[in-house]
């Protein structure tokens, strides 16, 4: 991804959605709307930032959870490269590295709201996609995290 | 609502990777947190094409978002993405139209090359040269 292809989105009004961490997405983003010429009453774009999301009552809860379920994906996502000897780029290979790149938002509702927020208003992205259910997280917790980002996270970021 | 963002759409993104539940029931499982997600409010529903790996345990996303199609009503969804070098264009035109009439109207497109050389290569398509149609 580069800016190029940014503007090039842009100037064929498609939505994009990125796993870049902030400080590498900002610039696309502003390339992006830099390059966006909608017409008259056009729908905006959706420019999105794609991060994996646990939330649970409490921070040390969510991090329990979320950590060897991270670790599984982790291991799916590079295990055809490791058969051929090759480790994809760029992606952290643990959730505490996950979330200092800025790839995952872990926590009690509150902490998810604050860290939500960060991300958003560091990268100007309009829209927020998240990976609620990974690897070995058990379908109880994903549900629980996923219902508790809708009720306790997303009414934060909504004017109606 | 925070002063700092303006108003936001929400997506889910899925590689349906495998778990520690059989195939069946992680199918089962994650269709039951995507009606969740249709009754919560999230805009879009996005699922991954990956090819043998564990990664994506959802090869055909079509089939998958079909079963989203008959049991969401207003969630969006698609593939992101779907991998152009792997289709007939024409094969995936008819594929698109049919999930966005079983849905009305909620299909939403993702297409991009992939970013696996090796998932292509099982597929006989050289990713260094798949960044063009024929």
């Amino acid at each position: 991804v580069n800016g190029e292809a940014a503007a090039d989105a842009a100037r064929r009004g498609v939505n994009v959605v990125s796993t870049l961490g902030n400080a590498a997405l900002k610039p696309l983003v502003e390339r992006y709307f830099e390059s966006w010429r909608g017409e008259a009453g056009a729908v905006a774009p959706l420019v999105g930032a794609q991060r994996h999301v646990c939330v649970a009552e409490t921070d040390a809860e969510a991090m329990a959870i979320a950590r060897p379920a991270y670790k599984a994906w982790y291991d799916s996502l590079t295990s055809l490269w490791r058969s051929f000897n090759t480790v994809p780029m760029r992606f952290a290979e643990s959730l505490e590295r996950a979330i200092a790149g800025d790839a995952a938002i872990v926590g009690s509702p509150e902490t998810v709201r604050v860290e939500l927020e960060r991300h958003l208003t560091e990268t100007r992205c309009t829209y927020f996609v998240g990976r609620f259910a990974f690897g070995t997280l058990a379908h109880e917790d994903a549900s629980r995290s996923l219902a508790l980002f809708a009720r306790e996270v997303m009414p934060h970021f909504r004017t109606v | 609502m925070l002063a700092a963002v303006p108003d936001m759409a929400f997506g889910i993104f899925d590689h349906v990777d495998r778990g520690a539940d059989p195939v069946g029931t992680l199918y089962a499982n994650r269709l039951a947190l995507v009606e969740t997600a249709d009754r919560a409010g999230f805009r879009t529903y996005h699922v991954a094409e990956h090819h043998a790996t564990p990664l994506g345990m959802a090869p055909s996303p079509g089939i998958f978002l079909a079963a989203i199609a008959q049991r969401t009503a207003r969630l969006r969804f698609g593939p992101l993405v779907y991998l152009l070098p792997l289709y007939s264009p024409l094969r995936l035109i008819e594929e698109i139209a049919m999930l966005d009439q079983m849905s009305g109207g909620r299909f939403e497109l993702g297409v991009g090359r992939g970013i696996s050389p090796y998932e292509l290569a099982y597929h006989g398509v050289d990713f260094h040269r798949s960044g063009k149609a024929s």
